[in-house]
């Protein structure tokens, strides 16, 4: 791909993922009025520094004295217990490569991450992205806008054959009690040590969001014949006729779903959001704000 | 136990294996496919190969099943059922073919003799064996025992050849002769004595089968090369007016030439002879010119001949010549003109040629040239006739004995010499002054016949004039004007009938002749007129046939010979509350004519030899026996005791059945993959 073409297709997943965040924010307005936008009350609010002003910062953090005394626009920032740290885990393996332009499983993750990451921003939560061994606070306060921020992790994709689960209890170490985790994952690993990692997590007190991302051929497969499968990350082979074997197959998936469900909604700890790619972004958002 | 009819299938045994190599070799190289879920599919893995090897298993089990059943079926498996040493002794029966095929002549004597002999060498044989025996005959189906000391040449002929014989197909009849009454004790032996005729080598082998199951012993009688002709008819093809010739065509249907003659008989005279001189398997023309007697055109009965042949049983053919002409009707024209359409009975005949064609000849005479044998017409119609009192006599004559007369008025009438006969229905009187009237209708529904069941015809006729009648209880109206005058009346005179139409039957009182009403009701008025005559039918028929004529008035009815002998039992009668009915019949085994009288019909039957058994296109005795020999029957000498309820159980249908049943299931759990 050349610099022009690339550029083009950058521009393009912008412009994407800005139609998206504008949907979720016509959506939220329909589901969410009358509700408190911020969960910040005001209460157990300790300050603790100043900053610089920067173009989008709500003004009424803007120290008029500081103001008046040094001619500088300074934001109070406060210490809020009220405030959610909202954390983003997108699965990178190769099992998310599939599938072509808008309906690619990674696409539609990082599209949904870019949305649920400004809504919680607009919410005003503390969100952070976790994505190739690096935590990036999002934010136009830090530094990072979440669209722009969010179409570079698209453009530097680069799939790796791991299993994104071997860590995910690991993340715990340095994720603070009364967190909240989003992972936008198909959840293709070892079926039982995802389950497992999904229910450590879930005993630590993070609040997780399985946005689970399929593709409409792993749903509902019509594959035929005999065939040599073929495992995309661990690269494992297996021959199977595979005339008569979907219905076991689906049963197995939903079996799969169900246990996870379970998990997070036996202990208030999550939720779980089934994301086919070919259902529209709406529907996933009401499924996300369903009580 | 099990047995089988051609082990040399079961060589075969060993591609029962063909299954289970292309189960191993038949492995196809998989398509690659990057599958996501693939750790799904781990789950469900050893679920799908535990099914797969299930699958593989039945399929090959299914498919090994399916050849064994198939080669089985082919090697002929049978089940012997019971033991053969359960008895020492018992009854034998003695199955006879007694069809025409054993009545041929072979090598100066009757085949059927040589078929007697064999009998009586077997009971000789086996009279320590047998505690009796009973003698099947195949073509009547019927069976007696006879001692063994009573079985002598000339009583068994008697018994065996009384009757002209029925075409049988052995491997057809022998099944029934089989099944007939064998009962707890059954035979010790069943036997079949045959010349084993047969169309072809796949009766042949059906016949070789049943032999086989029910453990038969066939006794052969060989036939040495035979001559045998018989007659085709082809017809009667006129040759003038009072000529006509009889032509058949003389087949030789055996395996020698035939050198005779052929000769054509009416009653017991010799009217023509021709001899004949014909390669086997050929035929050749022969005509004969009978001698019409200056009347060809009488109905008459011929008999053709061949003689010289080795078979006799089909060398007499009896055929019927019918009258080619029909019903006879006979015009009296009252009223002739020069011009043909102004005659009074122009449009009477016109109407009659139209719609009968040739089944009805008309004749046109004037009134004073009636002939003296009015009996050779059905019909005589008098049509504006001045007097009938001229010809009183011989019309009296002519009706009471049966003759149907129709009288038709006109101008010309003398009604007061009308009125003084005694066969007139009505008094008669023409009308002095009326109205036109217009339109008429029918007043017998007896009258209605298929053109005429309509209630809209004839009410556009118009009658300008017409005779007024007075009418005695005895006679009938049958048409009435709208104006409620009688205009077609009939009476019974003796055993005839006389009708009578009071108005002209020509445009001179009416334009009913103009109407397109005209036709159909001059046709069902002459199927009235003509009905209660008698019809002669005739049909062709063979030996023991059964013949179905419809349409008649059975009630009564009796078969004769040509002698006048009454034939007893062959006739059902099927009658229908209207009088009509349905008469079974079925032909006498003897050849030659009868009739069967009926009050409205007379029927004749000309029985004729069954023609299937004369192309002796038989294979020669060396090739059939060694056909049955091949299964190890016929011929072999080879006698298997039939104890009780001791017969062969054939497995292949079965089988074939299994068979059919594995292979839906195979095809089902394919479908299932």
């Amino acid at each position: 791909m050349d610099n022009i073409s690339r550029i083009q297709s950058s521009i393009d997943v912008l412009e994407e993922f800005r139609r998206a965040v504008l949907e979720s924010g016509v959506v939220l307005d329909e589901i969410v009025s009358g509700i408190h936008r911020s969960r910040c009350s005001g209460n157990n609010i300790e300050f603790l520094d100043y900053r610089d002003y920067v173009y989008g910062d709500d003004l009424r953090y803007v120290d008029w004295k500081l103001f008046a005394r040094s001619d500088r626009f300074y934001v109070r920032r406060f210490d809020d217990n009220k405030r959610k740290k909202v954390y983003l885990f997108i699965d990178y393996s190769r099992s998310m490569d599939i599938g072509e332009g808008n309906s690619n499983k990674f696409f539609r993750a990082v599209l949904l991450a870019t949305v649920v990451a400004s809504i919680f921003l607009r919410f005003g939560d503390d969100v952070y992205l976790i994505f190739n061994g690096e935590i990036i606070r999002l934010g136009d306060a830090y530094g990072n806008p979440v669209i722009p921020a969010m179409v570079r992790v698209y453009s530097q994709r680069r799939f790796e054959s791991i299993d994104i689960f071997s860590n995910y209890d690991g993340i715990l170490e340095f994720l603070p009690a009364n967190s909240v985790l989003c992972l936008f994952s198909d959840l293709f690993s070892d079926v039982q040590s995802v389950v497992d990692k999904i229910k450590v997590v879930s005993g630590s007190g993070v609040y997780q969001y399985i946005f689970h991302i399929l593709d409409r051929s792993e749903l509902n497969p019509s594959i035929r014949g005999l065939r040599l499968f073929i495992d995309p990350d661990s690269k494992e082979e297996m021959i199977i006729q595979a005339d008569n074997i979907w219905r076991d197959y689906q049963e197995v998936l939903q079996e799969y779903i169900s246990r996870i469900r379970d998990i997070l909604t036996s202990n208030r700890s999550g939720k779980y959001i089934q994301c086919p790619t070919n259902v529209g972004l709406r529907e996933i958002l009401l499924k996300l704000f369903e009580r | 136990m099990f047995d089988f009819l051609n082990p040399v299938f079961l060589y075969a045994l060993p591609i029962v294996l063909i299954p289970v190599i292309i189960h191993l070799f038949g492995i196809k190289r998989p398509i690659s496919q990057v599958f996501a879920p693939y750790p799904i599919l781990l789950l469900i893995k050893s679920r799908i190969i535990k099914r797969k090897r299930l699958h593989s298993f039945l399929l090959i089990l299914l498919r090994i099943l399916l050849i064994l059943l198939i080669l089985l079926s082919f090697a002929g498996v049978y089940l012997r059922v019971g033991t053969t040493e359960s008895r020492s002794k018992g009854k034998c029966l003695l199955i006879v073919d007694n069809s025409p095929s054993v009545r041929v002549m072979s090598g100066g004597r009757l085949l059927g003799e040589y078929l007697i002999e064999e009998i009586e060498r077997y009971v000789k044989e086996n009279s320590s064996t047998c505690e009796g025996f009973v003698i099947h005959r195949l073509s009547e189906q019927d069976r007696f025992e006879i001692p063994s000391e009573e079985i002598k040449s000339d009583t068994l002929i008697k018994r065996l050849f009384s009757s002209s014989g029925r075409y049988i197909q052995l491997y057809e009849e022998l099944p029934l002769a089989l099944k007939q009454g064998v009962g707890e004790e059954g035979f010790y032996r069943i036997v079949l004595f045959s010349d084993l005729y047969s169309h072809s080598v796949q009766n042949i082998s059906a016949l070789s089968e049943l032999i086989r199951a029910y453990n038969v012993e066939v006794r052969h009688i060989r036939l040495n090369p035979v001559s045998n002709a018989y007659i085709e008819q082809r017809g009667f093809e006129r040759t003038g007016d009072n000529e006509y010739t009889l032509i058949v065509d003389v087949i030789n249907g055996g395996e020698s030439p035939f050198y005779g003659s052929t000769s054509l008989f009416e009653g017991d005279e010799k009217i023509g002879s021709e001899s004949v001189n014909i390669p086997p398997h050929s035929k050749k023309e022969v005509r004969f010119m009978p001698d019409g007697n200056g009347n060809s055109d009488r109905e008459r009965f011929f008999k053709v001949v061949v003689e010289g042949d080795d078979f006799d049983y089909d060398n007499t053919e009896y055929l019927y010549y019918k009258s080619q002409k029909g019903r006879k009707v006979l015009l009296v024209n009252g009223e002739p003109a020069s011009i043909e359409t102004k005659s009074e009975t122009f449009f009477l005949s016109s109407a009659i040629r139209s719609y009968f064609g040739d089944s009805v000849q008309v004749y046109t005479v004037l009134e004073d040239m009636i002939p003296e044998t009015p009996e050779l017409y059905d019909v005589i119609v008098l049509s504006n006739v001045n007097r009938l009192s001229y010809n009183l006599e011989l019309l009296s004559k002519y009706i009471r004995s049966g003759g149907r007369v129709l009288i038709t008025l006109g101008g010309r009438v003398d009604t007061q010499d009308y009125n003084g006969v005694d066969f007139i229905p009505c008094n008669i009187s023409l009308a002095s002054e009326m109205k036109p009237e217009e339109g008429f209708e029918i007043s017998d529904s007896s009258f209605r016949g298929e053109v005429l069941d309509t209630s809209n015809l004839f009410k556009k006729v118009r009658i300008q004039r017409m005779f007024d009648v007075i009418c005695p209880q005895d006679s009938k109206v049958i048409l009435k004007t709208r104006g409620d005058r009688p205009l077609l009346i009939s009476k019974r005179y003796g055993d005839g009938l006389v009708y009578l139409y009071t108005t002209s039957i020509d445009m001179d009182m009416n334009d009913l002749p103009i109407r397109k009403d005209y036709l159909p009701f001059v046709a069902t008025l002459f199927k009235n007129m003509f009905s209660g005559l008698i019809t002669k039918r005739f049909v062709y028929s063979r030996p023991y046939e059964d013949i179905s004529i419809n349409g008649v008035n059975c009630k009564d009815a009796k078969m004769l010979n040509i002698r006048g002998e009454v034939v007893e039992n062959r006739l059902i009668c099927n009658l229908m509350p209207d009088g009509s009915g349905t008469l079974n019949i079925r032909s006498p085994e003897t050849f030659g004519f009868y009739t069967v009288n009926m009050p409205d019909t007379e029927l004749l039957i000309v029985v004729n030899a069954d023609k299937r058994e004369s192309e002796l296109i038989r294979l020669p005795s060396e090739q059939i026996e060694s056909l049955y020999n091949r299964k190890g029957y016929a011929g072999s000498g080879g006698i298997t005791p039939l104890g009780p309820g001791n017969r062969n159980v054939n497995l292949i249908e079965f089988l074939l059945l299994f068979a059919a049943v594995v292979l839906a299931f195979e095809m089902f759990v394919m479908n299932r993959r």
